[in-house]
């Protein structure tokens, strides 16, 4: 393996390594074209172009080049938040034998994949980060940073902008977990300004009236003997709590007096009040907001799908759900729900038979990863197929990336099963002939079932 | 035979009466004619003649201090203290946005509801309608609610309310004009009348009272300024004056103890039958009972105990406070055991006569109720739909005559010999306990 080394330091003794080479390169020599016929590259941490040429490799126009393993030289912990996102690791002299394995399989993998030809951005964007991940078969891992104005960055994916503050990966890693490319877990719940996107903000409680935070919250007094309440500072006279009503002193709480409840005084106008206005102010930009027109936005940690390994191999973005919801004409599930009630109530009237079944790919997963280029074809075919078992009048939905509802009206539920069977038939007869490779062999596993349409339930339909 | 034994008792019924003479007829009434007809019928209406007069020889008066209340457009501070009444706030912060006058502030304070107030309330802050949302988290008490309403308002003015009234929509300008006519006036009692009252029997009979005794009876009183009590409901009053006498004391009766209180420091009151807001009534005669023995243990406990000093020429005697607190005196009190003497009189004198005397009495005071209820008709904004009550007024007697003077004694005795009022959950125990250890 060739292994690009930048540093100034010529001093530096490599230990002989078996089967790898190191190239030792100055860094005012660097340029992105030395760093295509390498396997890997590590960048002196002492350098004061670390980041930049990181950034450079990371942007590269050449996937090859922008997924390449690059890791920092170093004998410390790396410190700088970016380069963290930026880089693989960290080695050093006494570790460095450590990251040629992961390197080489990073350099493997990213050989392997085709190159992506596309002009349109998020595109190119979507497709390094599966890649990325696919090469590295890791999580895409949030990191906490006070720099940041979005508090929380995603190593690589933050590479891709111009401005590493751009609010679109958040939105572009949202749509990636939406079409079933990456799988999203909850990591955390992040507020944002909703002028500039910054996390940096300052919640606090303001007057309801003249929206001042200069406030202070006293306890509310109750004088039993003359049921006179106030706030507490209206008794207070020097150490001694003094009803101004009835000029009795307040010995013992509980036997005298109570304190019922707290209550915020305003010093900027004098407004009194118990529930104070939250607000949020931005550190960025200054904008004020209530709490409730901040957006709320779930940090998540990501991992790919095998739709999105199908993307990172082929490099193509495809979704089978969203391919067939255009060819299907298939309605929303909330809708699917309401022509459901609908359906029901109608039942109880007219007496009629319908029935809903569902349809599930269960080794989707499986299917992803052999489908190949040829998705959109077997797509097609896929739609001819199931248009041809229904009727014009049928409502089809689809719950997830392999599961598809169907409302046969005035269909009882034999009928619907008669319908399901045919399709799995096909689809099945399709998928094998299609997907199926010389070295192995796709076998389709798909369960059908159906239920009357009052009896609908998931539950009833998926049970496992 | 039995229309024949009906008009057969009706004739010995005339001709018992006819023979008897107007001596005997007196002789037996004397109750009725001494004290009934003389003070709620010929009394109330010529003060009540005299008050129409008068209100017309002053209308310039009255449409100037009009015209005054909107130049000037002071800040009016609507407090509404209550617990669990969540099912209410909706309705009363609807009634308050429609209001002809529009500058005001509504607060409402909670008491510790443990029902869905809180989020009502919220919910009425967030749209704008109401201004200030307070909230006790331990309750306590009406009035303890009420002073900490009072120390967060703003207004010139402050009204109090209850939670489950409504208003007609000019009834808070109606209310403020008194003050802008004279400026010794240091409250003013609204007109409160019975939501729905002709749901049932109860509420009817309660409608007619509260015509009775709060449109025509604190009309009178405010003319002759004897006027003793503003009710909670719906009552104004000037904030500096509420200041100065520190707010709300502790109840049960403290709507008559803040009156008292301000009559004190020689401040008038004055009664605006304009100012009109309908209460919900209690729905039956075991809630109506229990609030009737709880209002009368209260004119024992505050009239008698607390500001008996009114009856003494002391600093704080004033001759119309006197005379207010005398009135309420002999007809609530005295004339309620006088009630007892009579009867055994009339058992004792007439005892086979009694199946005349009772007839002819049911006969002149429902009669009675007659005439006072046209009174009120004259004065009514909504007659047609109060003249519905007029045939109510025959259970009338029943009503006020035996039910409520049996509720009355038994209230008297109850709080004369047991202090029952301190043991009244009304007011949360811990207060209850201080105020009968201080004697208050």
């Amino acid at each position: 393996m060739e292994i690009l080394f930048i540093t100034n330091d010529s001093s530096l003794k490599i230990p002989p390594l078996e089967k790898d080479r190191i190239t030792l390169l100055p860094s005012n020599q660097f340029n992105i074209k030395s760093a295509e016929n390498c396997s890997a590259i590590i960048i002196d941490q002492r350098i004061s172009e670390t980041k930049n040429v990181l950034i450079e490799i990371r942007q590269s126009q050449s996937d090859i080049v922008a997924l390449k393993p690059v890791f920092i030289f170093s004998h410390k912990e790396i410190s700088d938040i970016e380069i963290q996102c930026l880089a693989d690791g960290r080695t050093n002299l006494q570790e460095l034998s450590e990251i040629l394995y992961s390197a080489d399989r990073i350099s493997k993998l990213t050989t392997t994949l085709k190159e992506l030809k596309t002009e349109n951005f998020q595109t190119l964007v979507i497709l390094r980060i599966l890649r990325f991940l696919y090469a590295r078969e890791m999580q895409l891992k949030p990191l906490l940073s006070p720099k940041y104005r979005y508090g929380y960055v995603y190593p690589f994916a933050i590479s891709q902008f111009k401005d590493i503050e751009d609010f679109r990966i958040y939105e572009i890693l949202a749509r990636m977990e939406k079409e079933g490319l990456l799988i999203g877990n909850f990591y955390d719940r992040v507020h944002f300004c909703n002028r500039c996107h910054s996390a940096f903000m300052n919640f606090r409680e303001i007057c309801p009236s003249c929206k001042s935070a200069n406030l202070s919250v006293e306890n509310v007094i109750h004088h039993f003997r003359c049921g006179y309440t106030a706030q507490e500072s209206k008794f207070m006279q020097g150490e001694q709590l003094i009803c101004p009503k009835c000029n009795s002193i307040l010995r013992h709480i509980g036997t005298d007096y109570e304190k019922p409840s707290t209550i915020f005084i305003c010093h900027s106008c004098q407004e009194t009040f118990q529930e104070p206005l939250v607000e949020c102010f931005c550190f960025y930009c200054t904008n004020r907001t209530p709490v409730e027109e901040t957006v709320s936005w779930d940090i998540k940690t990501y991992e790919i799908s095998p739709a999105g390994i199908n993307c990172a191999i082929n490099g193509i973005i495809f979704s089978f759900a969203e391919f067939l919801k255009t060819q299907l004409e298939l309605v929303e599930y909330d809708n699917f729900k309401r022509i459901v009630e609908i359906e029901i109530e109608r039942k109880k009237r007219y007496k009629r038979d319908s029935s809903i079944g569902s349809f599930r790919v269960t080794n989707f997963q499986e299917m992803y990863l052999m489908i190949g280029e040829r998705k959109n074809e077997i797509g097609l075919e896929m739609a001819r197929i199931i248009k041809e078992a229904l009727r014009t009048t049928d409502v089809i939905t689809v719950l997830n990336e392999s599961t598809f509802l169907i409302l046969f009206l005035e269909t009882p539920v034999t009928g619907a099963n008669t319908a399901l069977s045919r399709i799995k038939t096909n689809i099945e007869k399709l998928l094998v002939n299609n997907i199926s490779t010389p070295d192995k062999k796709f076998l389709p596993e798909i369960s059908i079932a159906a239920v009357k349409v009052e009896e609908f339930s998931l539950t009833n339909l998926l049970p496992e | 035979m039995e229309i024949y034994d009906f008009f057969e008792h009706t004739k010995n019924f005339l001709f018992f009466w006819k023979t008897a003479g107007m001596m005997k007829i007196f002789r037996i009434f004397w109750f009725f004619f001494v004290f009934e007809i003389t003070r709620y019928v010929i009394f109330d209406i010529i003060v009540f003649c005299f008050y129409r007069i008068k209100k017309a020889v002053l209308r310039n008066r009255w449409e100037a201090a009009r015209l005054k209340l909107k130049q000037q457009n002071p800040l009016v501070s609507i407090i509404a203290p209550g617990k669990n009444e969540g099912k209410h706030i909706t309705s009363l912060a609807h009634s308050l946005s429609e209001q002809t006058y529009k500058n005001i502030e509504i607060i409402i304070i909670d008491d510790g509801s443990d029902d869905d107030t809180p989020q009502i309330c919220r919910q009425l802050l967030r749209e704008g309608k109401i201004s200030k949302y307070l909230r006790n988290d331990i309750r306590g008490g009406k009035a303890s609610a009420a002073n900490f309403g009072l120390q967060q308002t703003k207004g010139r003015f402050i009204i109090h309310v209850d939670v489950d009234c409504s208003f007609d929509r000019d009834a808070i300008e109606n209310i403020l004009i008194p003050f802008f006519v004279d400026s010794r006036i240091g409250a003013v009692s609204g007109n409160v009348k019975v939501k729905n009252p002709t749901e049932s029997v109860c509420s009817a009979l309660q409608a007619i009272e509260y015509l009775k005794t709060v449109t025509i009876g604190r009309l009178v009183g405010s003319t002759i300024k004897t006027l003793r009590i503003i009710s909670g409901a719906f009552g104004a009053f000037r904030k500096d004056i509420l200041e100065r006498i520190g707010g709300w004391d502790i109840g049960p009766g403290l709507d008559g103890d803040v009156v008292v209180k301000i009559r004190k420091i020689d401040f008038a009151i004055y009664m605006e039958p304009k100012a009109v807001c309908y209460t919900s009534p209690p729905e039956n005669f075991k809630a109506l009972t229990k609030q009737r023995l709880r209002w009368s243990r209260s004119l024992v406990r505050f009239r008698m105990r607390k500001h008996r000093d009114i009856f003494f020429p002391t600093a704080n005697f004033r001759f119309s406070t006197f005379l207010g607190f005398m009135e309420n005196m002999v007809y609530n009190v005295l004339l309620d055991i006088k009630w007892i003497v009579y009867a055994i009189d009339i058992m004792i004198h007439f005892p086979s006569t009694a199946k005349y005397i009772f007839p002819l009495n049911y006969l002149l005071y429902t009669m009675s109720n007659v005439v006072q209820f046209m009174v009120i008709i004259s004065l009514s904004e909504r007659k047609k739909d109060e003249l519905k009550l007029a045939p109510y007024l025959l259970l009338m007697p029943l009503y006020i005559a035996i039910y409520m003077r049996a509720v009355r004694t038994y209230a008297y005795i109850q709080e004369f010999f047991f202090r029952v009022s301190y043991k009244d959950p009304w007011n949360p125990r811990k207060v209850s306990e201080k105020a009968e250890e201080l004697r208050i």
